[in-house]
């Protein structure tokens, strides 16, 4: 039968499907894996993040701390400068009174009388009253005192009262000019002291600081993309270049672990197997060069590179293999029914050494942050999240070898 | 491991719970399907995986909002056309944005009779696909949404942005190119024989 041809087209298209391409969905979950795998690195950047902002909290807290002490000396200083402005007060005013009585002409004796409760009075208002109270209640008593002693002395006593009316104010202006240069002279004894306080500070850490050299040995445990914790131990020696930069090198033994899945399917032939994944460590002794620089007393941040030299280097395969099993089960016409499955297993074996990377170095990049504190006058201990990435991928499987951890650290 | 072969229902639950497996065994079992409407789009064979893979993309991450019919035995054919309909859109979407806009030619109502072309023998689909290759790039997907998707003038029209009139002119040209393609190749076939 003749078919119209668009017809034709139509239902052929229609029911038409394609072959299955091979090794479509390995590389289409290959692509999902991919952007999985990068969430799943989230959970340690997340973490590195939440060490480094504990540890930010921990030093602007430590450091706001330290500033209190200042503000509570200062404030210790300002109690006690006003007892010896006091003391100082004292003995100006004496001055300017005896001044002053000295120009009224008023008898020796009757000033050595009038004086302490002059000043009595004078105290305890000084601060309290203003100024028009201090003349009124200071001159009050000189008045009494006048016309009581020197009733004889002087002839008038309304003559006194005017002449001494001014010298009191004055005394009073001249007092509270006196108080005005007691306590400058007061705030530049508290910066006397205070440079003291710095000048032994200085002298106090130069002899912290004696040595430009120092050692530190560290435990640092770290982790790779395979979440295996391997333990690394060393020790370092750094060398104050200037005050904020050093130079810091050493010996460690490292303990690096990866894996590698290849999303592979099972096997399509009976017999043969499919790589599936690729553990690998390596274990060698690394030596580091760092440049730190430290950021505050107590924070630093490191950058350098490090060779390891690879003293051990073992890799796991693990194979997907296809198996058969048979199984047989009676059935009730008394004949055996016996089916076979074709199993895929997991299968693990240690790669041969002859394909082993022969790399004999390994490079890296290093990061590190730190926080140091001290714990006793002469040892510092210090937390050090830090990063190695390798300059290079390891072995022809292209293992990553990126790994990061948190350095324990005592000075010494 | 023994793998279980899984009933649709089972294999669709899978999905929606992100079962890795049940979601292979979709993939693996549409692929083909879905390769072949996207052939259907695309020349270019390279990208035509990459949009089957967006396809799944898509598929996996609203599988939970596939409504199932009410008769469970239309259940796969329903799901047939949901994903076909998923794999279409996608790919107008990427031949949508590697051009900024159709090249609209001047269009007028084609002089020519419609004449009827009759097939003397089966066409392979490889062959189909050859004339289709041969038609310029809006007929072709024209074509496909009317007569093989079953997308109405007035939907081609809102989804590829052109006039509704438009689309019927393609649609004509399209149908017309078609049936000279196969004359002529069928023409040249014989004199090759010949």
């Amino acid at each position: 039968m003749d078919k119209e041809l668009i017809e034709h087209i139509t239902t052929q298209l229609q029911n038409h499907e394609e072959n299955y391409a091979p090794g479509a969905w390995e590389r289409f979950s290959k692509k999902e894996e991919d952007k999985r795998r990068g969430f799943v690195l989230w959970p340690l950047w997340t973490a590195a993040a939440i060490i480094f902002i504990i540890s930010g909290i921990f030093f602007i807290h430590r450091s706001e701390e330290s500033q209190q002490p200042i503000v509570v000396k200062s404030k210790v200083q300002n109690t006690e400068s006003p007892i010896a402005r006091k003391v100082e007060e004292n003995d100006h005013s004496n001055e300017s009174f005896n001044q002053v009585t000295t120009s009224t002409e008023i008898n020796q004796i009757e000033k050595q009388v009038y004086i302490p409760s002059y000043f009595k009075s004078l105290d305890s208002n000084l601060n309290l009253h203003p100024k028009q109270d201090v003349i009124a209640q200071t001159y009050q008593p000189m008045e009494e005192l006048i016309t009581d002693k020197t009733n004889d002395f002087i002839a008038k006593p309304a003559d006194i009262k005017t002449v001494d009316a001014n010298p009191v104010t004055t005394i009073v202006q001249a007092e509270k000019q006196k108080t005005e240069t007691n306590k400058k002279l007061s705030f530049e004894d508290l910066l006397a002291v205070d440079s003291k306080v710095n000048q032994q500070h200085p002298t106090h850490s130069k002899t912290d600081q004696h040595s430009k050299w120092q050692p530190d040995v560290y435990v640092a445990p770290s982790m790779g993309n395979d979440n295996k914790l391997n333990m690394n131990y060393g020790f370092s020696l750094s060398y104050a270049i200037v005050n904020k930069l050093s130079i810091s090198s050493g010996v460690s033994y490292a303990s690096i672990s990866s894996t590698e899945s290849q999303n592979a399917a099972a096997p399509q032939s009976l017999s043969g197997k499919n790589l599936e994944s690729i553990n690998a460590k390596v274990q060698g002794i690394n030596v580091p060069l760092e440049v730190r620089y430290n950021i505050s007393d107590k924070l630093y941040t490191g950058i350098g590179v490090s060779a390891l030299a690879v003293l051990n280097n073992s890799q796991q395969n693990t194979y997907l293999v296809n198996q058969v099993q048979t199984l047989s089960s009676p059935l009730a016409n008394g004949t055996m029914d016996s089916k076979s499955f074709i199993v895929a297993e997991k299968q693990s074996e240690p790669q041969p050494t002859s394909s082993i990377d022969p790399d004999k170095y390994i490079g890296f990049y290093n990061f590190s942050l730190g926080y140091k504190r001290k714990i006793s006058k002469k040892n510092n201990i210090a937390i050090e999240p830090f990063l190695r990435l390798p300059m290079k991928t390891f072995s022809r499987e292209n293992l990553n070898l990126t790994n990061g951890g948190l350095r324990l650290k005592v000075d010494f | 491991m023994i793998k279980k072969i899984l009933r649709f229902e089972e294999i669709l639950k899978g999905c929606v719970k992100n079962d890795n497996s049940c979601k292979e065994m979709m993939y693996k079992s549409f692929y083909g399907y879905l390769m072949g409407i996207i052939l259907r789009y695309t020349k270019n064979t390279s990208d035509s995986e990459e949009l089957v893979n967006d396809t799944f993309i898509k598929i996996f991450k609203h599988v939970a909002g596939f409504k199932p019919p009410a008769n469970p035995e239309e259940l796969q054919r329903s799901f047939r056309g949901w994903i076909a309909q998923i794999a279409s859109r996608t790919a107008i979407d990427k031949i949508r944005s590697s051009k900024a806009h159709f090249y609209v030619d001047e269009l007028n109502e084609d002089q020519h009779p419609v004449t009827q072309v009759s097939i003397a023998s089966e066409l392979h689909v490889s062959d189909i696909m050859n004339l289709l290759n041969h038609l310029p790039d809006t007929q072709r997907l024209v074509f496909n949404l009317y007569e093989i998707e079953g997308f109405a003038h007035e939907e081609i029209s809102k989804m590829l942005n052109i006039p509704e009139s438009s689309s019927r002119v393609y649609l004509t040209r399209s149908k017309n190119k078609l049936r000279t393609l196969y004359t002529n190749t069928l023409v040249g076939t014989y004199k090759k024989n010949g």
